[in-house]
C-alpha cells in the first residue's frame, strides 16, 4: 500500500471521529505546551545566568575576604563555618596571593565608612556613599567613560555606572570633572578634617562631635557594568588618609592597617585557572568567591530545575500518551468490522498495524505542532511580561523565556514518537485480530 | 484443464474452552474453473469455515489448499497476496464500508495493492459499470438499497479480475427479487468471464442454478447430484 493512502485513510478515520481525536490531539497539546514553555523558562534562566553574569574577563576574577563565611554558596542551604581566627587582609596577604601560580595581580579594596553621603554639583539629589578605596595597580576597576586615577592620593572618584540613571543623565561626559561632595559621619577626624585644638572648650569638642565634615573630590570616570556599578571608587591612599583619624594632637592611627583591607582582588591568568588559585587561597586561610563559582552553583541549580521541570512535562506527556492507547485501543475494537474487510481484501498484518500507527502519528504531529506553537506563543509572552517588569525595576533585560526554534521543532517530534510508541500496542492488537472470526457473522 | 482450487484433506477444529468443534472434518474439494458450486448445508455444519479456508482467510490445521496447481502456504504475505489478487469475497451483510462511496470501496483491493490512483479510479469506474452501478460512484456506501449494496460488494470482488468469487450467502439480506438479480449477476460473470462461483446458501432453489452442489452436514462433506 501507497504512503499517501496511509495518510488519507489515517485522516479519514480521525476526521470521522471529531470529538474523541480532537480530544485525544488537545491532552497531546497541552503536555506540549508545558514541556515548550517549562523547557523554555529553565533554557533562558540557564542563559541568562551565563550571559549576565558572566561579563568577559570577570570569569578569571576571584574575591579574597578575610573570612570564610561567604566561601560557601548554596540554594539548599549549607552549614556555614565559623572562622576564629579571622585572617586579616593586609599586604603581606597582597604579597602572599601574588605569589600563588597562576595570579596575575592582586588589588586590595577598602571600604571607606567615614564617607557617608555624597552630592555632585548641579544636581540637587543626596545619595548614599558605598565608597571603596581600590589600588588600580592592574587595571582592576572596568571603566565604561573617563580614565582612572591620576595618583593614588588624588582626591578623585570614579562613579558607579548605576548612578547616572538616578542622577538623570543621558550622557556620561556631562559628569565627567562635576565636582564631588562627601558628607562624613559626625566628629570625623580623617583627611581634611579640622580637628578642635587642645585648648578648645568642651562645647567646642560637643559641636565637632555633633558636625559631619565635606570633602570635595572630581569624578574622573565612570565603572562598567558588574559588581562595581553601585559603588564609589577611590584611590587607595586617598581612602587611607581618610580613614586616618588624628585620636589626639600629636597623634595619629590609620584604622585602615588596623581593619585591614575588606577584599582584594584577585586576576587569575585564565578563567581555567580560578578553581586552583581559590584552593590555594582558601589554604592560606581566606576567604574567597568567584564569579565562575557563583556560575556554577547557579547552572547546578537550573539543571536541577531543568530537570523537575523536564520530568512535570515528561509526565504530562506520558499522561496524554496514555489517553492515545485508549482512544485508539478503543477505535481497535469498534473498528473490528472494518479491519476484517481490509484483511478479506487482501491487506496484511502490517498494513492494518500501519494504518493504526499513521493514525497515532497523525494526531502526534498534530497535537505536537499546536502545542509547540501555543508554547512558543506562551512564552514569548511570559517574557515580554518579564522583560517589562524587568524595565519598571530598572534591571537589565534578558531573555528568561525564550522558546528557540529547536526546542519547538524537538517537542513535536517528541509528541509524535510518544504518540506512535502509544500507538503501537492498538496497532498490534489490531493486526492480531483474526478476520475469519471477524468475518464470520457478517 | 486442471481445477482452480484443490482442498485434501482439510480440517479446521476450534477451540472452545474444554471442548473442540472439528467444524471442517477431512474435506476434500476440487473445484473446476468457470465452475459455479453450491455449498449448501444446516446450520453450524461448516459451510462459512469452509469458504473461509478456500478463500485464504484463515488456515487449516489439517490438509491442504491449493490454488492454480500449488499448495498455499500460511504465511500471511502469501496468503493477504492470494485474497487480493485471486480471491474475491462477497458476504451476507455485504461488508461494505459505510461511510466510503461505493468507489472508494470497490478501489478497496486496489488500493492494498499499492496501484495509482488515477489507475484504480478508472478500474473501479469500470466495474462499477458493469454491476450498473456507475451512477452511484460518489454515493456513500450506507445511502445505498440492498440490492445495490451486494452489487457494489460483487464489483470489489471483481475488480482485480479473480480467478475465484466466494459468496457466503449472498442473497441471504435481500429480497427474492434483489436475490435473483444478484444471481443472475454472478451465473453471467461465471458464463462470460469464466470465473468460478462459490457459493453457499440455505435456499435449494438457489442452489439448483449451480453447476454442483455439494452438502455439508457436521463438518463433512457429501458430493450430491449435478444440477445440470
Ligand atoms: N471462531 C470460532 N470459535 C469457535 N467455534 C467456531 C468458530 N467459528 C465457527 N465455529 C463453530 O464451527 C461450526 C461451524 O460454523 P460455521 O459458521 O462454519 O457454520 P455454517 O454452516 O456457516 O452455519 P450458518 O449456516 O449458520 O452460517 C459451528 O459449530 C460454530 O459454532
Ligand atoms: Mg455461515
Amino acid at each position: 500500500m501507497r504512503v499517501s493512502d496511509y495518510i488519507q485513510i489515517a485522516h479519514r478515520e480521525i476526521t470521522r471521529q471529531r470529538i474523541r481525536s480532537a480530544l485525544t490531539v488537545l491532552a497531546l497539546a497541552i503536555s506540549t505546551v508545558i514541556l515548550v514553555t517549562l523547557a523554555a523558562i529553565s533554557l533562558g534562566g540557564r542563559q541568562a545566568i551565563t550571559t549576565k553574569l558572566a561579563p568577559d574577563d570577570a570569569l578569571a576574577n576571584i574575591i579574597v575576604t578575610s573570612n570564610k563565611m561567604s566561601a560557601n554558596i548554596s540554594f539548599f542551604g549549607s552549614v556555614q563555618e565559623a572562622n576564629d581566627k579571622t585572617a586579616k587582609l593586609d599586604d603581606n596577604s597582597v604579597a602572599e596571593l601574588l605569589n600563588i601560580p597562576g595570579v596575575k595581580n592582586a588589588s586590595p579594596r577598602a571600604g571607606v565608612w567615614e564617607l557617608q553621603k555624597f552630592n555632585i554639583e548641579g544636581i540637587d539629589k543626596t545619595f548614599v556613599a558605598q565608597a571603596q578605596g581600590v589600588s588600580d595597580s592592574g587595571q582592576s576597576i572596568t571603566l565604561s567613560a573617563g580614565k582612572s586615577f591620576s595618583a593614588p592620593t588624588a582626591r578623585e572618584v570614579i562613579l558607579g555606572q548605576a548612578y547616572l540613571k538616578d542622577l538623570g543623565l543621558a550622557k556620561t561626559e556631562n559628569i565627567i570633572g562635576k565636582k564631588i561632595t562627601f558628607t562624613t559621619q559626625n566628629g570625623y577626624r580623617g583627611d581634611g578634617a579640622v580637628v578642635p585644638g587642645v585648648r578648645a572648650t568642651q562645647s567646642q569638642y560637643d559641636d565637632f562631635n555633633k558636625t559631619p565634615a565635606k570633602l570635595t573630590a572630581t569624578v574622573v570616570g565612570i565603572t562598567g557594568a558588574g559588581s562595581d556599578e553601585n559603588k564609589l571608587l577611590i584611590p587607595l591612599e586617598w581612602a587611607r588618609q581618610v580613614r586616618t583619624a588624628q585620636i589626639s594632637p600629636t597623634e595619629k592611627k590609620d584604622y585602615l592597617a588596623e581593619d585591614g583591607y575588606s577584599s582584594i582582588l584577585v586576576n587569575t591568568v585564565s578563567p581555567a585557572a580560578v578553581k586552583q588559585v581559590g584552593t590555594a587561597i582558601s589554604q592560606l586561610g581566606y576567604g574567597q568567591v568567584s564569579t565562575g563559582a557563583i556560575i556554577e552553583k547557579l547552572t547546578q541549580f537550573s539543571t536541577i530545575m531543568w530537570l523537575i521541570l523536564g520530568s512535570v512535562a515528561l509526565v504530562a506527556l506520558l499522561a496524554a500518551s496514555l489517553g492515545i492507547v485508549n482512544t485508539m485501543l478503543m477505535t481497535v475494537s469498534e473498528q473490528r468490522y472494518i479491519i476484517g474487510i481490509w484483511r478479506a481484501v487482501g491487506a496484511r498484518r502490517r498494513v492494518i498495524a500501519g494504518i493504526f500507527l499513521v493514525q497515532a502519528a497523525f494526531m502526534g504531529i498534530l497535537g505536537g505542532t499546536i502545542g509547540a506553537a501555543a508554547g512558543w506563543y506562551a512564552s514569548a509572552m511570559v517574557n515580554e511580561r518579564i522583560a517589562a517588569i524587568l524595565q519598571t525595576q530598572n534591571l537589565p533585560v534578558v531573555d528568561l523565556a525564550a522558546a528557540p526554534l529547536w526546542l519547538c521543532v524537538g517537542s513535536v517530534i517528541l509528541a509524535t514518537v510518544f504518540a506512535i510508541l502509544a500507538g503501537l500496542y492498538p496497532a498490534w492488537r489490531a493486526a492480531r485480530q483474526d478476520p475469519s472470526k471477524i468475518l464470520h457473522s457478517i | 484443464m486442471g481445477p482452480v482450487i484443490v482442498l485434501s484433506k482439510v480440517s479446521k477444529t476450534f477451540r472452545v474452552g474444554r471442548e473442540r468443534i472439528r467444524a471442517v472434518a477431512d474435506v476434500d474439494l476440487s473445484v473446476q474453473k468457470g465452475e459455479i458450486l453450491a455449498i449448501v448445508g444446516p446450520s453450524g455444519s461448516g459451510k462459512t469455515t469452509l469458504a473461509h479456508l478456500i478463500g485464504g482467510l484463515s488456515r487449516p490445521d489439517e490438509g491442504s489448499v491449493s490454488a492454480g496447481g500449488q499448495m498455499l502456504r500460511t504465511r500471511d504475505k502469501i496468503l493477504s497476496k492470494y485474497r487480493n489478487q485471486k480471491i474475491g469475497f462477497v458476504f451476507q451483510t455485504f461488508g461494505l464500508l459505510p461511510h466510503y462511496s461505493a468507489l472508494e470501496n470497490v478501489s478497496m483491493p486496489l488500493v492494498v495493492a499499492g496501484m495509482r490512483r488515477r489507475r484504480r479510479r478508472e478500474l473501479a469506474l469500470k466495474t462499477l459499470a458493469a454491476v450498473g452501478l456507475e451512477k452511484q460512484a460518489k454515493q456513500r456506501a450506507e445511502t445505498l438499497s440492498g440490492g445495490q449494496r451486494q452489487r457494489v460488494a460483487i464489483a470489489r470482488a471483481l475488480v482485480t479480475s479473480p480467478q475465484v468469487i466466494i459468496a457466503d450467502e449472498p442473497t441471504g439480506s435481500l429480497d427474492s427479487e434483489n436475490g435473483e438479480q444478484i444471481m443472475q449477476l454472478l451465473e453471467r460473470l461465471s458464463r462470460i468471464q469464466d470465473i468460478t462461483v462459490i457459493f453457499v446458501t440455505h435456499d435449494l432453489t438457489l442452489a439448483k442454478r449451480a453447476d454442483r452442489i455439494v452438502h455439508m452436514r457436521d463438518g463433512q462433506l457429501t458430493e450430491a447430484d449435478h444440477a445440470r
